[in-house]
């Protein structure tokens, strides 16, 4: 059984075959692998350890790697600088944005996690629900009638209506 | 039409992203599909505090109201046995409704909420055994057994501070069994009540409180502490060690004591940091209780206060803080660099003066009463006080023993003790009380041993007051400190007649200047004086360089006139006003004139008042 400290290197095989090679210390920041390292007695004795992730693709796999390679660099992860790496980092396009959500799930790597999910909140936030239909392509299959309904039910939530009306 | 991939996420990821919305734009989001209406139903984590909802733009009191209704709403959305965290504001009294009556059978159906957040706004006086809000609260607390995290937070709408309200007689029906952290905030619970919390609970990991007129932690209730946090207002975020705080506390919280009852060890707890620091009984014992618990403790930090440190040092007598403690912490004081025991009243007892070695780092001592210079066993503690470079000594009416009899070697206690100052760089003498002084300082011991002070640059003697005793001292620190860069004296100018007759005694060869910031001299002259001839005055003035002015007052109305030789070949290069009162008029007087007025060379103004009988041929002579 070989824990995860003394794997020196972890190889990283996306679906469509791109390897990645991760320093042991930077592969723990995902608890899937963490656990799958924990559980593999067949990993040879030079200390690598391969992983397949057959739903992750080559392009989302580098990002993701970029993403631990820089948090598990503690010389880096300090504070404003990192906050600032990491708002770069998550400029991406909704698609990639959703390929990293999944597949930080599926790593389990929470502080991607995070920062994924809050990027989507950010995009949501401040917004009507029509506009963030439209951003993100989320069909109505509401008849007017029933959103007009669902809407007067927390129309504290909407904004414009004055607080009279609805005491 | 692009593909809707958001909505194509597992719900546990969409939760995760509206863990990160307010719960107004959380709310939204129910009106874009159905989907999206279906997730916010099962959402986990209900924060329906007012601000969250509404904001800081309403104001609590006048739209609790408003805030009832939604919160309705919301919880009509959720289904209550998948509620993992739920926060909610009450409000209580005036003419505000109670919970709701269709929140009970809600929060009835709480069975896996872990984190239980309730804020009570009250108005005035209120209470909650007295209010017909009681039974609703008690049915929101029967979920309590499945609460791991316990947050009460009571505040008044009125302002604060406000009158205690007996929270706890909502609680003595409930059972805390999962309860892992409690935070009480502005919760006055008495410490009987507090006490019967704890035992209610199992044994908690986390205690926040402020406001409790005691702690009282027991082995028993405390051993799995991990967090305690004693604070008044503040919003620290707690690591996984303790952390104290003791922010400034209103005059009340001083009866606050921490009781320390039987060994139970803090098996975990590492790391101790003290904020804000008050050296007060509770503050001690609540260090002690922890430094004796804390048996894996590895970093124990207490910011202190210089001015604190008279405080801390009673605090060690009153709680027999003794090596035990530190040893473990040898450098628990470092931080005290002075030490003033101005305002001591009682007198300095063995235990204090133990006490004075923990600190280890002071460089300054302040108003120590030079008597406890004997006291102090100096074989006990060698180099207690090394590191002292500023010695201030008190000489004062104090040094008399309780009897009323003069100390004996006052000055031997100095001359003795100030051998163990051996790093000392400064050393002031200050004199008080001086009539009592006078006979208190008369008796002299044999000053034996002769030791230098290779360090002591500064010697600064306040209201010196010249008698035997005093002048012996001043001529031994003057031999011993062998590096001496300035040594400064003032002189009571009442007293300074007397210094006239030891004048010669000091080392003027050495210190020239010794005088030189007397300014002001008034002598008194008193008839048939033989001591105080216009010899002695001549020869003492000429150490007096720098003097501004000098007042001359003849009292009694006897004088023998006698005038003697007068070799002073001096001038005072600063002496600007000569004040003479009550002249007769006798040559005794005209000689001392003539003196003065040839000695002062830059003399600017000289009064003369006159006494009876004083006769106009001497005002020519003049």
């Amino acid at each position: 059984m070989a824990s995860p400290s003394h794997t020196r290197t972890v190889t990283l095989k996306s679906c469509d075959d791109v390897e990645f090679v991760l320093d042991g210390s930077v592969a723990t920041l995902s608890q899937t692998l963490v656990s799958a390292m924990a559980e593999d007695s067949s990993s040879s004795d030079d200390g690598t350890f391969t992983w397949c992730v057959s739903n992750i693709t080559g392009e989302v796999l580098a990002k993701v790697v970029e993403f631990c390679n820089k948090h598990a660099d503690i010389s880096s992860s300090r504070g404003e600088d990192l906050k600032e790496w990491d708002k770069a980092f998550i400029s991406v396009e909704l698609d990639l944005l959703y390929d990293l959500i999944l597949a930080a799930d599926n790593l389990n790597i929470e502080s991607l996690l995070d920062l994924t999910a809050q990027r989507v909140a950010d995009e949501i936030k401040g917004k009507m629900p029509h506009e963030i239909r439209m951003l993100f392509n989320i069909e109505k299959d509401f008849t007017d009638e029933e959103e007009r309904e669902i809407r007067r039910e927390h129309a504290w939530a909407y904004g414009g209506e004055s607080l009279k009306s609805f005491l | 039409m692009e593909v809707d991939r958001l909505s194509e996420l597992p719900d546990a990821l969409i939760h995760q992203i509206l863990s990160s919305l307010n719960t107004k734009e959380r709310v939204r989001t129910r009106s874009l599909s159905k989907r999206w209406r279906g997730l916010f139903s099962s959402i986990l984590t209900l924060d329906y505090c007012f601000r969250s909802i509404l904001g800081d733009r309403f104001d609590k009191g006048r739209h609790c109201q408003y805030y009832i209704n939604i919160v309705d709403g919301l919880l009509r959305l959720s289904k209550p046995t998948h509620v993992r965290l739920l926060h909610l504001d009450f409000f209580i009294g005036k003419a505000t409704p109670s919970i709701p009556d269709q929140w009970l059978p809600f929060a009835a159906g709480l069975s896996s909420v872990t984190d239980l957040v309730v804020c009570l706004h009250g108005y005035g006086h209120w209470t909650l055994n007295s209010d017909r809000f009681r039974p609703s609260v008690l049915s929101l607390f029967r979920i309590l057994s499945s609460v791991r995290s316990l947050t009460l937070d009571q505040r008044s709408l009125s302002g604060f501070p406000w009158p205690g309200t007996p929270f706890w007689g909502v609680f003595k029906d409930c059972y805390f069994g999962c309860l892992k952290s409690l935070s009480l905030s502005k919760v006055c619970l008495s410490e009987k009540d507090f006490e019967s919390m704890l035992d209610l609970c199992p044994p908690l990991e986390s205690i926040r409180v402020d406001y409790i007129s005691r702690l009282m932690l027991s082995g028993r209730n405390a051993y799995r502490l991990k967090t305690l946090d004693v604070c008044v207002h503040g919003d620290v975020e707690l690591g996984p060690a303790v952390e104290l705080q003791f922010p400034p506390l209103r005059d009340d919280f001083e009866t606050t004591t921490c009781v320390i009852d039987e060994y139970h060890p803090l098996n975990h707890l590492k790391t101790i940091n003290v904020m804000y620091f008050s050296p007060r009984k509770a503050g001690m014992q609540l260090i002690k209780f922890l430094l004796r618990r804390a048996v894996v403790l590895e970093k124990f930090h207490v910011p202190m206060l210089s001015h604190q440190s008279l405080e801390i040092l009673k605090s060690l007598d009153d709680l027999d803080f003794g090596d035990h403690d530190f040893e473990r912490f040898p450098g628990l004081f470092d931080d005290v660099k002075s030490l003033n025991l101005e305002n001591f009243e009682e007198p300095i007892n063995g235990t204090i003066i133990a006490g004075l070695r923990y600190f280890r780092c002071l460089e300054e001592l302040s108003k120590f009463p030079a008597k406890y210079l004997v006291d102090i066993d100096f074989k006990c503690f060698p180099g207690l006080f090394n590191n002292i470079k500023s010695l201030n000594l008190h000489l004062c009416d104090r040094l008399r023993s309780h009897s009323g009899k003069p100390t004996y070697g006052t000055v031997v206690a100095i001359v003795a003790g100030l051998r163990h100052f051996q790093h000392l760089e400064n050393l002031s003498i200050e004199y008080n009380h001086l009539e009592e002084q006078r006979n208190g300082m008369a008796i002299t011991g044999a000053m034996e041993g002769y030791y230098s002070l290779n360090h002591l640059k500064t010697i600064q003697v306040r209201s010196f007051c010249p008698e035997e005793a005093g002048m012996q001292l001043l001529k031994l620190l003057l031999r011993s400190a062998v590096v001496l860069e300035r040594f400064h004296m003032s002189v009571c100018s009442e007293h300074a007649v007397d210094i006239f007759k030891y004048v010669n005694d000091f080392d003027l060869e050495r210190f020239p200047g010794m005088f030189d910031n007397v300014k002001s001299l008034n002598l008194y002259i008193p008839s048939q004086s033989v001591e105080l001839t216009n010899g002695i005055i001549a020869d003492g003035l000429q150490h007096f360089r720098h003097l501004d002015n000098i007042g001359i007052f003849y009292t009694g109305d006897k004088r023998n006139g006698r005038t003697c030789a007068i070799d002073g070949r001096y001038a005072l290069n600063h002496l600007k006003e000569i004040n003479m009162w009550f002249l007769s008029g006798i040559e005794e007087e005209i000689q001392l004139v003539e003196f003065l007025l040839r000695t002062a060379v830059v003399l600017e103004k000289i009064y003369f008042i006159l006494g009876y009988g004083m006769e106009a041929e001497h005002v020519k002579q003049v």
